[in-house]
């Protein structure tokens, strides 16, 4: 048993992180620019100077460790340059690496590039003719393929012939232009190495710092967020799971004791009705009728939702004796939802049991319907029960977002939502391993608590085969 | 298999005893506290800084706007601009060519919360440090990139002289409404007592100044995220009192405060001894809450119009609150890519403006809570142009329109089409929208008229930030719906809509190129004649009418729900709604 659960400990390390490097990798991938993001005001950037945003760009991209390569190596055709990752903003990055593929000719692309930007500048502002040119260099500048690089530049020249601006760099640019063609040569995927500096490993070490690893919404130190947001979550979680622990088997028990009588049919659609109902529908129906006396005095039951604010500093313990009638609705809507599956279930598998040709047996000895039950079918039904109930030990870490957000209350579902939202992803990350490791540690308590409950799932986890 | 029984009753007697001690109702208040002493305010989100150089947002303006005074203000009934920490507004005189000074003194009895005096060391610490290259602060960098020094007097520091260039026509107003900022809790050491501003601007001069640990160090202080709520202190009525994050912000007002004095500036005011802004997602639990008389002001623009109404209408309700609507300086605005090739014929883009049903739009989507528009400036602003025409909804005159410049079904396949450039091309659009509501709600109201006219809509569902980083930014789209936001202050429309900023990323994402709507941009910044500055307002107005780059729809209304005691000052100026000052007092 010992080294069984060594093992499953030490699976945990590898397995936390291929989940890291799997989320890393989405979130590469998510749409947008998170940097901009961060430095637009409402989605505007009135009064904002190109030059200032640029230098504020390069200073929160390399804040933010951006400005490295993604991974430890990567594989990329052969003609791609190591220096890709350095181009800013993403737009442009976006547009040349699309160039760079058609061309598959890096030299020919920069210096494409830079005669360009050196054109726009030099356009920029000016009257007349200089600002016919200077509108259709901005259109060759977004232009996405090469087609249209060409088409948009054989306008400019038309319109530079037509008018009198004359400048050398103009008909050099023209020229690079020309010389730009999809490229045909041989190219082969190339694995680059890219060193310790990379994204991955700046933020895998920076996880594990408590100084470094810090919020980006707010400056403050994750796990000290993640610290207050899963008190509540635990709180809530571990009533959670007593309750629907009792209840169920309580219910499940006596719709057994009861089976096909009136008791049992009223339950079971009630039981079902509940599983049916959505979580937020139901949870926003206890909110509404349950928390306010606009349904009348009588339906004004519980207290208002969310945590009340505090003026001055006190433990939690005391925070959670304050909060305590604030959470009663959340575990009732939580435990509820838990409670419809597993009584259902344990009614059945009480059922199946007392079809069993040894319930026959026992009863033939003479025991009563009562003690053939509570001796003989419970406890063996119990194995499947157990099973489902210890599914929800790692629930009391990830808490419900639906349930967090309807209610107001600051749990680590409610922050993973916001961080999300927020793009905070020192936060997001700390999360996914605290959620994972805690559904590993989850799983194996409830499996070492079936094996010390019903010995004979040893056989199940394999346990025969490996010695104490 | 046995369970045990003792730990089962155990686990039973916690459960009811946590129960029993929380009882039903809450049986230990924190604290209780009348609701006149405190106003609590539902926010949608949690701000990310306090700091108005690290922010800006106008969620984070709502709370900051009571920690910190600007030297100027926009009175928030008639938005014009008034002295707040200065004694008056200066004028400006001519020093030397191109350069203009403003004399100013801070108000005698203006001190910061620990009661050191604000001086014009104060003033000059704040420029400066919104310019340091490692604050980001790009907004900041370019609306005080016109000033050029700040010198304070010897014998009396409150009084101070700003030199500006006169390049730029709202230098003046940008000067004097930022955020300022205690030098002395930010630089005790004086780091940047002795670096001119010039100096921090200069490629050449910086890098020296960046070798000093020093002045790196104070960029680093200021920078930092996790002190900017909860250490930030200005010079307003109020300050931090708790921030517990996730959950709410308290603001306390000060004691003694030195503005009580000037009971005529809304912005000195202390009406409420504090202020909680809760944070609170999910609008039913906010609507819950408002019930339940546990929050005192909402912003209901988010939550359906009819639950709106339904909630005036119950008296039990409106006797207990107020229902306000305020026209923000806010407009709705339908963007077309004017350099897309259908789009860049002014005929399909008319014919569009006669396709869109804005008033189904604003009844059926705003609950009726809008103003028509036909123009990007704000028509609460004097440089309003009112002699524009009246939007009109008529498919027949864009069919017309569209026949005539020869977009007609060749095909037979029910969408228009055209040769251009020796290429078929078909009326079809796509429309980015974000999902909203609204951007839903208006896209399908859009989609179907121009189905009637032959043109073909493709709805494609994007968030907000990729849109605009993928599309907007690289001109990769045709058309989408935005809420642009103004200040009080004269519009610049330079920034939005003239060519010089066409480009990846650059402001005009129209791609509106017109010479003679630049010049008419051009003299609205470069003038120094009001009378002639307002007659280029006006005639920009017309020829954006004439060329429709985009439509703009209507300027809608916040909705507001604030409990009748509590009575705060509302205004057309963000957040439509000033806790700190009472209406009636």
């Amino acid at each position: 048993m010992f080294r069984y659960v060594v093992r499953r400990i030490l699976l945990i390390v590898p397995t936390v992180l291929v989940i890291l490097l799997l989320t890393f990798w989405l979130q590469s991938l998510a749409p947008g620019d998170q940097i901009e993001a961060q430095l637009s005001l409402e989605g505007e950037s009135n009064h904002m100077a190109r030059s200032n945003y640029l230098d504020s760009y390069q200073t929160l991209q390399k804040e933010r460790g951006l400005d490295l390569p993604l991974f430890f190596f990567g594989v990329q055709p052969s003609y791609f340059p190591d220096t890709l990752h350095r181009i800013i903003p993403k737009q442009k990055k976006v547009l040349l690496t699309s160039l760079l593929r058609q061309t598959k000719d890096w030299v020919k692309v920069s210096t494409y590039e830079s005669s360009l930007q050196s054109l726009i500048s030099q356009y920029r502002g000016g009257e007349r003719d200089s600002k016919k040119v200077s509108i259709e260099l901005s259109k060759i500048e977004q232009a996405k393929s090469l087609s249209d690089i060409k088409a948009r530049s054989k306008n400019l020249k038309k319109i530079v012939d037509d008018s009198n601006v004359e400048n050398e760099e103009l008909n050099q640019f023209f020229v690079q232009v020309e010389s730009l063609q999809t490229g045909s040569v041989f190219s082969y995927p190339v694995l680059q190495w890219h060193g310790w500096s990379n994204q991955f490993n700046r933020w895998l070490g920076r996880l594990f710092n408590k100084e470094e690893n810090v919020s980006l919404q707010d400056g403050s130190p994750v796990i000290e967020k993640i610290g207050k947001a899963l008190k509540w979550t635990i709180s809530m979680s571990v009533i959670t799971l007593v309750l629907v622990a009792i209840l169920s088997l309580m219910l499940g028990y006596f719709k057994a004791f009861y089976r096909y009588r009136w008791f049992d049919k009223v339950s079971s659609t009630v039981l079902y009705v509940l599983l049916a109902v959505p979580t937020f529908w139901f949870a926003s129906l206890m909110v509404i009728f349950f928390t306010t006396p606009e349904y009348g005095a009588w339906t004004d039951i519980f207290p208002s939702i969310g945590i009340k604010p505090s003026f001055v500093a006190r433990s939690f313990l005391s925070e959670l004796k304050d909060n305590a009638g604030q959470l009663i609705l959340p575990i009732i809507c939580m435990t509820i939802m838990s409670v419809s599956y597993l009584t259902i279930q344990l009614r059945s598998d009480i059922i199946d049991t007392l079809s069993k040709p040894y319930m026959l047996m026992a009863r033939a000895k003479g025991l009563s319907d009562k003690q053939v039950l509570r001796q003989h079918a419970l406890p063996n039904a119990l194995l499947t029960f157990m099973t489902i109930l210890t599914g929800y030990i790692p629930a009391i870490f990830t808490g419900s977002v639906i349930i967090e957000v309807i209610f107001n209350i600051p749990g680590i579902g409610r922050l993973l939502l916001s961080a999300v939202q927020e793009a905070d992803w020192p936060v997001v990350f700390t999360i996914v391993i605290i959620i994972s490791s805690a559904t590993m540690v989850g799983y194996l308590v409830g499996d070492i608590l079936l094996v010390k409950l019903f010995p004979k799932t040893r056989d199940s986890l394999g346990l025969e085969n490996v010695s104490n | 298999m046995n369970i045990n029984k003792s730990v089962s009753r155990l686990l039973l007697c916690a459960l009811v005893a946590i129960v029993i001690s929380s009882g039903c109702r809450e049986s230990a208040p924190v604290e209780t506290v009348t609701a006149i002493d405190q106003i609590v305010v539902r926010m949608p989100s949690e701000p990310k800084s306090l700091n108005p150089i690290l922010g800006g947002s106008s969620l984070e303006r709502e709370i900051y706007q009571y920690l910190f005074l600007n030297l100027a203000d926009y009175d928030h009934q008639t938005l014009e601009l008034k002295p707040v920490l200065i004694e008056s507004i200066p004028e400006g005189r001519s020093v030397e060519e191109g350069i203009v000074a403003y004399d100013m003194r801070i108000k005698e009895e203006a001190v910061w919360t620990d009661g050191v005096p604000i001086t014009g060391h104060d003033i000059s610490f704040t420029y400066k440090i919104a310019n340091h290259p490692n604050v980001l602060s790009p907004n900041w960098k370019g609306l005080l990139s016109e000033i050029l020094s700040v010198t304070v007097d010897d014998g009396d520091p409150k009084k101070f002289t700003i030199r500006a260039t006169d390049d730029y026509f709202l230098t003046k107003d940008a000067m004097l409404s930022t955020e300022i900022f205690p030098r002395h809790l930010h630089d005790a050491a004086g780091v940047l007592e002795s670096i001119r501003l010039e100096d921090i601007r200069d490629e050449k001069a910086l890098s020296k100044l960046l070798e000093s640990d020093a002045f790196q160090a104070i960029a680093k202080s200021f920078s930092d995220i996790e002190n900017s709520k909860t250490k930030v202190s200005g010079a307003g009525p109020y300050t931090v009192e708790s921030v517990e994050t996730g959950q709410y912000i308290v603001l306390k007002r000060k004691d003694n405060y030195w503005g009580d004095k000037y009971s005529e500036v809304d912005q000195l005011k202390t009406y409420p001894e504090r202020i909680v802004f809760q944070f609170i997602k999910d609008e039913t639990t906010a609507l819950t809450l408002l019930k339940n008389d546990e929050i005192d002001v909402v912003d209901f623009s988010r939550m359906p119009v009819a639950q709106y109404n339904d909630l005036k209408s119950d008296t039990s309700f409106s006797n207990k609150y107020k229902f306000e609507t305020v026209g923000l300086q806010r407009y709705v605005i339908l963007m077309l890519n004017n350099e897309n090739v259908k789009l860049s014929d002014r005929d399909v883009r008319l014919a569009f403006r006669h396709l869109v049903d804005l008033d189904r739009i604003i009844e059926q989507l705003a609950g009726g809570y809008g103003t028509k528009i036909n123009s990007p400036i704000h028509y609460s602003k004097p440089q309003y142009n009112k002699n524009l025409p009246e939007h009109e909804y008529n498919v027949k005159k864009a069919i017309s329109i569209l026949e005539s410049a020869g977009w007609s079904d060749t095909d037979n396949d029910g969408v228009r089409d055209k040769t251009i450039n020796g290429r078929k091309e078909n009326l079809s659009l796509r429309f980015h929208i974000t999902g909203s509501t609204f951007s839903s709600g208006a896209s399908s109201i859009i989609k179907e008229s121009c189905a009637q006219a032959g043109v073909e809509i493709a709805i494609v569902e994007k968030p907000w930030p990729a849109t605009r980083s993928e599309n907007l930014n690289t001109g990769d789209y045709e058309m989408t719906i935005i809420a642009k936001t103004a200040t009080p202050t004269k519009d610049d429309p330079f920034l939005s809509y003239h060519s010089s900023n066409i480009g990846i990323g650059k402001d005009n994402s129209l791609r509106y190129a017109s010479s003679e709507a630049d010049r008419y941009m051009e003299l609205i910044r470069t003038t120094e004649d009001e009378a002639e500055r307002l007659k280029a307002y006006m005639d920009f107005q017309e020829v954006f009418e004439r060329d429709a780059p985009a439509i703009p729809l209507y300027s809608p209304q916040v909705r507001l729900i604030i409990d009748k005691q509590i009575d705060p000052v509302t205004s057309n100026a963000r957040p439509g709604y000033f806790l700190n000052a009472n209406a009636s007092l």
